[in-house]
């Protein structure tokens, strides 16, 4: 799941996959801007084929809230 | 849906299109689907988004000026929130006046677009609610929420009809398209002012791509379909011309209705053309044959290929004939080889491989959006308004309109033919299927039938009904027995989708005609009560037959005119014009 992770993230945010490691955070990432961040969300939910709340829509704003929003719905 | 990318050019090298969006909501999730959809149809796209909520300004960028394709996409709950959201709060003055807002904001964007570039102006227009103010009798009010947004989007539409180069995209007619259930997202309208979800977005893309593909010149031109399995169930080689399966009534039906759909596509301009493996003479026989059970004939076709060549090289030879490049060409076939062949030999070629059940056909072939042109002539203009004129005569006309002027109004025309081999098949399954208006059932298999045709003192009759309207192919049968001294009805029944109009009058006054010739001195009618005929009960004695023991009827034929129903424009026996 980390690769997959990391390509995902990699294509929505723009960035080379090198630059995405388990500590990235919106706040510290130039790139992770919010329209990025929305074709981020939208792309996950495709991929991975989950919905995520409104609330989670926002809160997924680093890759380990990412990880565990999508750990929580079985997706390890 | 769309076309594989042209070769594997790098976008740098790909022609560039630059699109502008002006939106009142956030655009910019359709930036990546926008470019994906203008690669897949060899452009690299420059998409300009405009501010939120400013495309009156943006209309006047430079970036606006410079694109060749400008997308106004205002949404209603934005432009005029109280006809969104509470609408039952406005006057009716107050309706018109919001209506009148949102209209002249959109034209006015559309119109400062216009005056400094000649770009493809593509305009949203609103979605009706789908929970509408008034519940489940708002549609049936004209003032009510979903009609008022109807009528502005008919005001729209011919606000910008004027403008050649304005299109309008329908909101409603995509989302009605769409085959995943969500097309608002209500997180990221909230969270972003983003509207739809990602699946609508592309949708939306993708119909403004057909735009695009067609200004582009990149739109097909050509249909080519296969025949066996295609244009008809079954092998015309196997099972003759008389076998295979087309016609009004299941399971020809399906291979009717696809047929229908490629004349749809011929009346919008695009070629037929026919490509078929098998011997030509087996083709046509089938179109000269069975020309009552298809509403294609072999004229419609622009080019005909029929032979044992492969079906690339016969595609390769319709592309020359008809003067276009293999590029315009689409290709419908059943047979999975055949398209895997064409996609191999011919990659530009369009494939589209036709689904296991042929009742899906003709929607593959209507929902195909590939051959959208961008003009439609003055003279198919001209044509379209007096179909819409007659349409609107005909909605004012029918409340005073009586039953037997609307008869009278469908031209009917009815053949009543003995049967021959080519109606065997239908007749007999008539005899087996047919339970509300048939005064006997008896089943009979094609051997029967047979047998009574060709017997001296048997008549078996098919009646073929053709109106204004279209053929409803043979709908009744009757079967007489001419006895020593009277004919006997034997069989009567009739399709229930023709009761009503006098198709069973004229088909008895055929029964009693053929006896009169034969001098016999009146018709027995005879009624077998079943479960599912009771509706038919009666059907001798309120046709002029007397009594004459329990479910018997007899009609003397002594004197008397023998009459068809007069609403007939004509009625054929055998050939032989008999009324009017």
């Amino acid at each position: 799941m980390n690769d997959r992770l990391r390509h995902i993230l990699g294509v929505a945010l723009e960035m080379p996959e090198q630059q995405i490691h388990d500590k990235l955070t919106a706040e510290e990432t130039s790139n992770w801007d919010s329209i990025r961040h929305l074709n981020l969300v939208m792309e996950l939910e495709e991929q991975f084929n989950v919905r995520f709340s409104s609330d989670e829509m926002i809160r997924l704003n680093s890759y380990q809230a990412i990880a565990d929003a999508l750990a929580a719905r079985g997706i390890a | 849906m769309l076309e594989s990318v042209q070769g594997r050019a790098q976008p740098g090298q790909l022609p560039r299109l630059r699109w502008a969006l002006l939106s009142n909501t956030t655009q910019d999730p359709l930036r990546p689907l926008l470019t994906q959809l203008s690669l897949e149809i060899g452009f690299a796209a420059d998409v300009w988004i405009g501010g939120y909520d400013t495309a009156l300004q943006d209309a006047a960028a430079p970036q606006c000026a410079d694109a060749e394709v400008v997308v106004v996409a205002l949404r209603l709950q934005i432009l005029a929130p109280a006809l969104v959201d509470r609408f039952l709060t406005l006057s009716a003055e107050e309706v018109r006046a919001e209506s009148q807002r949102a209209l002249d904001y959109v034209s006015a964007v559309a119109a400062g677009v216009r005056q400094r570039s000649s770009a493809l102006i593509l305009v949203h227009n609103f979605e009706t609610p789908l929970h509408p103010a008034l519940g489940v009798i708002d549609y049936g009010d004209v003032a009510g929420q979903v009609n008022t947004i109807r009528r502005l989007n008919l005001d729209l539409a011919e606000h910008l009809g004027g403008d050649q180069s304005v299109f309008i995209v329908d909101l409603d007619g995509i989302r009605s398209r769409l085959t995943t259930p969500r097309f608002e997202d209500p997180r990221t309208w909230h969270i972003a002012r983003v509207a739809y979800t990602r699946q609508a977005m592309r949708a939306i893309a993708g119909e403004y791509l057909r735009v695009v593909r067609a200004a582009k010149g990149r739109s097909r031109k050509c249909l080519v379909v296969d025949a066996d399995g295609t244009l008809w169930g079954g092998i015309v080689g196997d099972d003759g011309a008389d076998g295979v399966r087309v016609g009004r009534t299941f399971p020809g039906s399906a291979f009717y209705e696809f047929q229908q759909a490629l004349l749809a596509l011929r009346d919008r301009g695009v070629l037929l053309a026919l490509c078929s493996k098998n011997d030509r003479a087996a083709v046509d026989a089938v179109f000269a044959t069975r020309a009552a059970d298809m509403p294609l004939r072999l004229e419609h076709f622009a080019a005909v290929r029929v032979n044992w060549v492969d079906k690339a090289q016969n595609i390769r030879e319709i592309a020359v004939a008809l003067n276009l490049g293999v590029d315009s060409l689409v290709f419908v076939d059943d047979n999975p080889h055949e398209i895997a062949l064409v996609k191999e030999l011919l990659p530009a070629v369009h494939t589209i491989l036709l689904p296991d059940d042929p009742v899906e056909y003709r929607d593959v072939v209507a929902s195909c959006d590939l051959f959208d042109a961008l003009t439609f002539s003055d003279e198919d203009r001209r044509r379209s308004e007096m179909y819409a004129a007659e349409q609107r005569r005909r909605v004012e006309e029918a409340s005073a309109l009586s039953v037997d002027d609307y008869l009278r109004g469908l031209e009917m025309e009815a053949a009543i033919d003995r049967v021959d081999d080519r109606a065997v098949a239908r007749v007999a399954q008539l005899t087996q299927k047919t339970n509300q208006f048939n005064l006997t059932t008896r089943r009979y298999t094609d051997s029967d039938i047979r047998r009574f045709a060709a017997s001296a003192d048997h008549d078996v009759f098919a009646i073929r009904v053709h109106d204004r309207l279209g053929d409803s192919g043979i709908v009744g049968v009757a079967i007489v027995r001419h006895e020593s001294a009277v004919s006997a009805i034997d069989t009567f029944l009739m399709s229930c989708r023709v009761l009503g109009r006098g198709v069973e009058d004229a088909l008895l006054t055929a029964c009693l005609l053929t006896a009169r010739r034969r001098q016999r001195r009146a018709v027995i009618g005879e009624f077998v009560p079943t479960a599912k005929n009771a509706r038919v009960a009666d059907f001798y004695r309120t046709r002029g037959f007397a009594a004459d023991g329990p479910d018997r009827f007899r009609r003397s034929l002594d004197d008397g005119p023998l009459e068809f129903p007069s609403h007939f424009k004509s009625v054929v026996i055998d050939g032989q014009q008999v009324a009017p």
